[in-house]
């Protein structure tokens, strides 16, 4: 289990490190599902559904998710100083020292590739979340409003949540 | 950081902090509306905070987006212990959110297969995080190009499972290398 959760300490570190707006999603399936199995496709779905659901960093909270699974309310801890002391130190160690971070033009360039990948990945992550044996017309109809609503109208995440429950336990 | 004769009390930065991590749904933009609220407010008429460079650094640092600015907002009131009372009590909500659910779903309900039920929200979550792919899209595509290349991501991690750390880390490296190509252009 210690091991385990040392294993979960890095992994979330190095996903905290190189997402950049958006991509954990993605990483989170790949290291947490694929890789290591620590939790299923639905177990993902799930906490990525409830911190879209709740305030706070979305898809951050699956290590402390993850951590719960592995090693109880250490592990949760564990996984959650892990996914979040990135941020924290770089954000406080540049405010100090790394000023000319902000107008630096290859942080820009860095930072646009990235977001470029990051998209291209988290577009995967809407793929890699249907747990759904058969995905119907319906299930279709449900995605492709929740997304023009989020996007077009910029709805609360928790009202697109509870309507797609809602819609699919009468529709389907 | 603001001098010291003017720096609000840890009480005020905590209370303002787990103030703003309660009703901070959906994303960073939120997180900044709410704290551009509050340090208008009475408590900090004091205290020059220059959001817009918390949010800068937001955006090119690693990590969760509202970490970075809730973590430079605080260093910029009250230096390093700003900066940890800020990021612990902005997500001490979310994550005790978080780890209660954990508690609940691995306790009683992954047991039950609850989730068979979830057809409807599973789709409409995949319509959510699709939205939010469209918007980093939109953020950083400056040629209509740059979308196709996109595409061709997700399509080589759905269908080919190319390794995620991976494409993020060509990506970046093809950034710094425009950036060079651009220095030199401008050098010549």
């Amino acid at each position: 289990m210690i091991a385990d959760i040392a294993h979960l300490f890095v992994i979330s570190l190095l996903i905290s490190s190189v997402t950049f707006g958006g991509g954990s999603q993605a990483l989170f399936y790949q290291y947490g599902v694929l890789q290591t199995g620590w939790i299923s496709k639905t177990d993902l779905s799930a906490v990525l559904a409830f911190g879209y659901a709740t305030p706070g960093p979305a898809a951050f909270g699956t290590a402390t998710f993850i951590g719960y699974k592995i090693g109880g309310i250490g592990g949760a801890v564990i996984g959650t100083i892990g996914i979040f002391i990135v941020p924290f130190l770089a954000s406080f160690l540049a405010g100090k020292y790394l000023k000319h971070l902000l107008s630096d033009p290859r942080a820009k360039h860095f930072v646009q590739g990235i977001g470029l990948a990051a998209a291209g990945l988290v577009a995967a992550a809407a793929f890699g979340v249907i747990t759904i044996e058969t995905v119907g017309v319906w299930h279709i109809i449900i995605a492709a409003t929740a997304l023009v609503g989020s996007l077009k109208w910029n709805v609360n995440p928790l009202v697109i949540l509870l309507a797609g429950l809602l819609v699919g336990l009468i529709l389907l | 950081m603001v001098t010291k004769q003017a720096a609000p009390s840890n009480r005020q930065i905590i209370q303002t902090f787990l103030k703003t991590g309660t009703i901070s749904f959906g994303g960073w933009s939120t997180t900044a509306v709410l704290l551009e609220k509050e340090l208008g407010s009475k408590t900090y008429r004091h205290n020059p905070v220059d959001l817009k460079v918390s949010i800068t650094y937001g955006q090119i640092l690693p990590g969760a987006t509202q970490v970075a600015i809730v973590s430079n907002t605080g260093y910029q009131l009250k230096g390093f212990i700003g900066a940890l009372l800020a990021t612990v009590s902005y997500l001490l909500p979310a994550v005790s959110l978080v780890t209660l659910f954990a508690i609940i779903y691995f306790g009683y309900l992954q047991e039950r297969n609850i989730t068979d039920h979830m057809g409807g929200l599973i789709a409409a979550l995949s319509g959510i995080i699709l939205a939010n792919a469209c918007r980093i899209g939109r953020k950083h595509v400056t040629h209509p190009l740059l979308w196709a290349l996109i595409a061709g991501v997700c399509l080589a991690q759905v269908f080919a499972h190319m390794n995620a750390l991976l494409i993020i880390l060509i990506f970046g490296a093809a950034g710094l290398a425009k950036s060079a190509a651009q220095t030199r252009e401008k050098t010549v």
